[in-house]
C-alpha cells in the first residue's frame, strides 16, 4: 500500500494572543519576559491522513482552525505537538497574494514565485507564457503587482501555483476574489490537476461547492475534527449543527 | 517534480541535513537575491556602481588626511605605503560594516514573503553578505589602480587572497545570521549593533598599524579580535608584502567556519516561529 499524501499525527498548534508585547531587548532585560499573553489552541491533537490523489475539502466556522491546518501543511506553521508528514511537493494559495512582492511587475513576481519554491529558472521560462494566458492579466504582467486589483493578484497567484504542477495543492478561500469566469476556469483546471494525480485540499464556505467536487472532506470546530468522511454526510452534518444554533438565520 | 519529499517535523526539531539540502535546492533563488541586492546597491546604473567604489576612496582619503596629521604615517615599519594599508583594511571592512548594518531589517522587510510561502529564509541575509562580498571584490579595482600608480606591488601571498575573502565571508555571514534572527525578537538590537561596529572599527588595527599601539591590554585584544586577524591577512597581502601569521590564517578559517556554523543553528532554530513573531 502507497503511503499518504498527507499525514498528521496527534499535531496540536498554539498562538499566544499578548495582551502586552515585549519586542525589545531592555524590555526583556528589564522585566525578564516577553510580555504577557494567553495561549490560544488553534488546533488540539489532531489526526488525519490524506491520501494521494484525494481531494479532501475542509469545512467549519471562522476561527476553527482550517487556516492553521493549511499552513502547517504548507509549513509557514509548525506544530507545538505532534508531526505533520508531507510526501511531495506542496504548493498553496494560502492567503491573498502568495508572497508577492508589491515593487515588482507580475511577470518579477513569476520568477521570485519560482525560485521561492525551488524551482528552475528555465523551468519557469518554459511555463512562463501558458501562466500569463492563463491568468487573463495580458500587458499587467509587466505593471507592478502593487497597481492589481485583488481580483487581478488571485488570478496570477492561482496561474503561477497551478501551472507549476505540485504534487499536493492547498487552497484556502481565495479563489472568491476572482470573477464567476474565472473561478469556473480554476475549477476545470484544478480538476485537470487532479486527473494527473495531484492531491488537493481546499478549505471552503461553499458547501455546495465541497460535497460536489471533493472525493472526502471534514468539518472542524474549535480546533477538533467533528466528523471526516463522505463530503456529502460531512456537509450536511455541519449544516444542521449550523441550523439548530442559529435558527432565525435564513 | 517527481521527486519524492518526505518530511517529519515538529516544533522541537531542527534536522541539519534537511536544512542543508534545501538551501542547496534553492541555489537560483540565492543568485536571485545577490542580484536583486547588487541592483539596489548599484541603483541599476553604471554610475551607481562607480558611487560604491567612491565610498572607500573618500573614506580613505579623509582618514589619510586626518591621520597622517596626528601620526608620522610615512614611516611605519614593515608598511610600504600608508595609503595602500588603509585601503587593504578599509574595504574588507565595509562588509561587515554594511552587511551587519543592513541585518536587523532585512527579514522585517521582506516579512511578507517569509509568512506567506516556506523556503529557506537564511538565504536573505546570506544573498546580502554576498552581495557585500562581491562589492568589495569589485571594489579591489581602486586598491590595485593605486598599487600600480605607487609601484608598490603585493608578492606571492597574493595566493592566500581567496582564502582570506572566504574568511571574510563566512565570518561576516554568521553575525549577520544572528543579528537578524534575533532582530525579530529584539526589535532594539540594532542599536545596540551600530554602536558597537563603530567602537569594533576603532579597535582593530585599520586607520593605524598595531606596530604604532604600545599598550599592553591592547595588543593583547588584537590578538583574541579575530577581525584582527581577518583584515590582517589583506594588510599582510596588500601593504605588509608578507604572508600572514600562520596563527592568524589557523585562527581565521577556524573561528569564521564555527561562526558561520552557529549563526545557521541560531537562525534555523528561531525561524521555526518567524511567520508568528514577524
Amino acid at each position: 500500500m502507497e503511503s499518504a499524501a498527507i499525514e498528521l499525527i496527534n499535531v496540536s498548534k498554539k498562538y499566544r494572543i499578548f495582551r502586552q508585547r515585549h519586542q525589545t531587548l531592555k524590555e526583556f532585560i528589564l522585566k525578564r519576559k516577553r510580555g504577557e499573553w494567553d495561549d490560544l489552541w488553534a488546533l488540539k491533537n489532531v489526526s488525519l491522513q490524506i491520501q494521494k490523489g484525494e481531494f479532501f475539502g475542509i469545512v467549519g466556522p471562522n476561527g476553527a482552525g482550517k487556516s492553521t491546518l493549511l499552513k502547517l501543511i504548507a509549513r509557514t506553521a509548525i506544530p507545538d505537538e505532534g508531526y505533520v508528514i508531507t510526501r511531495g511537493s506542496v504548493q498553496g494559495l494560502l492567503e491573498l497574494g502568495a508572497g508577492f512582492q508589491g515593487e515588482y511587475t507580475g511577470e518579477e513576481n513569476i520568477y521570485l514565485y519560482g525560485a521561492l519554491v525551488g524551482l528552475k529558472k528555465s523551468y519557469i521560462k518554459e511555463k512562463f507564457n501558458d501562466i500569463v494566458e492563463f491568468s487573463g492579466l495580458g500587458d499587467f504582467i509587466y505593471n507592478p503587482v502593487k497597481t492589481y486589483s485583488s481580483g487581478m493578484y488571485v488570478r496570477l497567484a492561482f496561474s503561477v501555483v497551478a501551472h507549476i504542477s505540485p504534487d499536493i495543492l492547498l487552497i484556502d478561500e481565495v479563489l472568491t476574489a476572482g470573477d464567476e469566469a474565472f473561478q469556473q476556469k480554476c475549477m476545470l483546471r484544478i480538476n485537470e490537476l487532479r486527473e494527473r494525480g495531484t492531491t488537493i485540499v481546499l478549505v471552503s464556505h461553499d458547501l455546495s461547492r465541497v460535497s460536489e467536487l471533493c472525493t472526502r472532506a471534514a468539518w472542524l470546530q474549535q480546533g477538533q475534527f467533528k466528523v471526516v468522511g463522505d463530503p456529502v454526510e460531512v456537509v450536511k452534518a455541519y449544516r444542521d449543527a449550523v441550523e439548530s444554533m442559529q435558527p432565525a438565520v435564513t | 517534480m517527481a521527486q519524492k519529499v518526505v518530511e517529519a517535523r515538529n516544533a522541537a526539531k531542527i534536522d541539519p541535513v534537511l536544512n542543508f539540502r534545501e538551501m542547496l535546492a534553492h541555489w537560483e533563488l540565492f543568485t536571485l537575491l545577490t542580484r536583486k541586492e547588487l541592483k539596489i546597491k548599484y541603483k541599476g546604473s553604471a554610475l551607481g556602481f562607480m558611487w560604491s567604489l567612491l565610498n572607500p576612496l573618500l573614506f580613505m582619503m579623509v582618514y589619510a588626511v586626518v591621520f597622517s596629521s596626528i601620526f608620522n604615517t610615512s614611516s611605519i615599519p614593515g608598511i610600504k605605503s600608508y595609503v595602500v594599508y588603509l585601503l587593504s583594511g578599509l574595504i574588507p571592512w565595509n562588509v561587515l560594516a554594511a552587511s551587519v548594518g543592513a541585518a536587523p531589517t532585512l527579514l522585517l522587510s521582506n516579512s511578507n514573503i517569509i509568512k506567506k510561502v516556506y523556503f529557506p529564509s537564511e538565504l536573505i541575509p546570506l544573498a546580502n553578505v554576498a552581495a557585500n562580498v562581491i562589492n568589495f571584490l569589485l571594489s579591489q579595482i581602486v586598491l590595485v589602480i593605486i598599487v600600480i600608480a605607487l609601484g608598490v606591488y603585493p608578492g606571492v601571498s597574493l595566493i592566500v587572497f581567496p582564502l582570506a575573502t572566504l574568511c571574510l565571508g563566512l565570518f561576516v555571514g554568521g553575525i549577520v545570521l544572528l543579528i537578524a534572527s534575533l532582530n525579530v525578537y529584539f526589535r532594539d538590537i540594532e542599536h545596540f549593533v551600530q554602536i558597537l561596529v563603530m567602537m569594533w572599527f576603532f579597535l582593530t588595527p585599520i586607520v593605524y598599524a598595531r606596530s604604532q599601539v604600545h599598550r599592553h591590554l591592547l595588543q593583547l585584544w588584537f590578538k583574541i579580535n579575530p577581525m584582527t586577524w581577518i583584515i590582517g591577512m589583506f594588510q599582510a597581502i596588500w601593504a605588509e608584502n608578507t604572508w600572514p601569521h600562520l596563527d592568524w590564517i589557523y585562527g581565521s578559517v577556524g573561528l569564521s567556519t564555527v561562526v558561520f556554523l552557529l549563526g545557521l543553528y541560531v537562525f534555523w532554530k528561531l525561524k521555526l516561529h518567524f511567520a508568528e513573531e514577524l
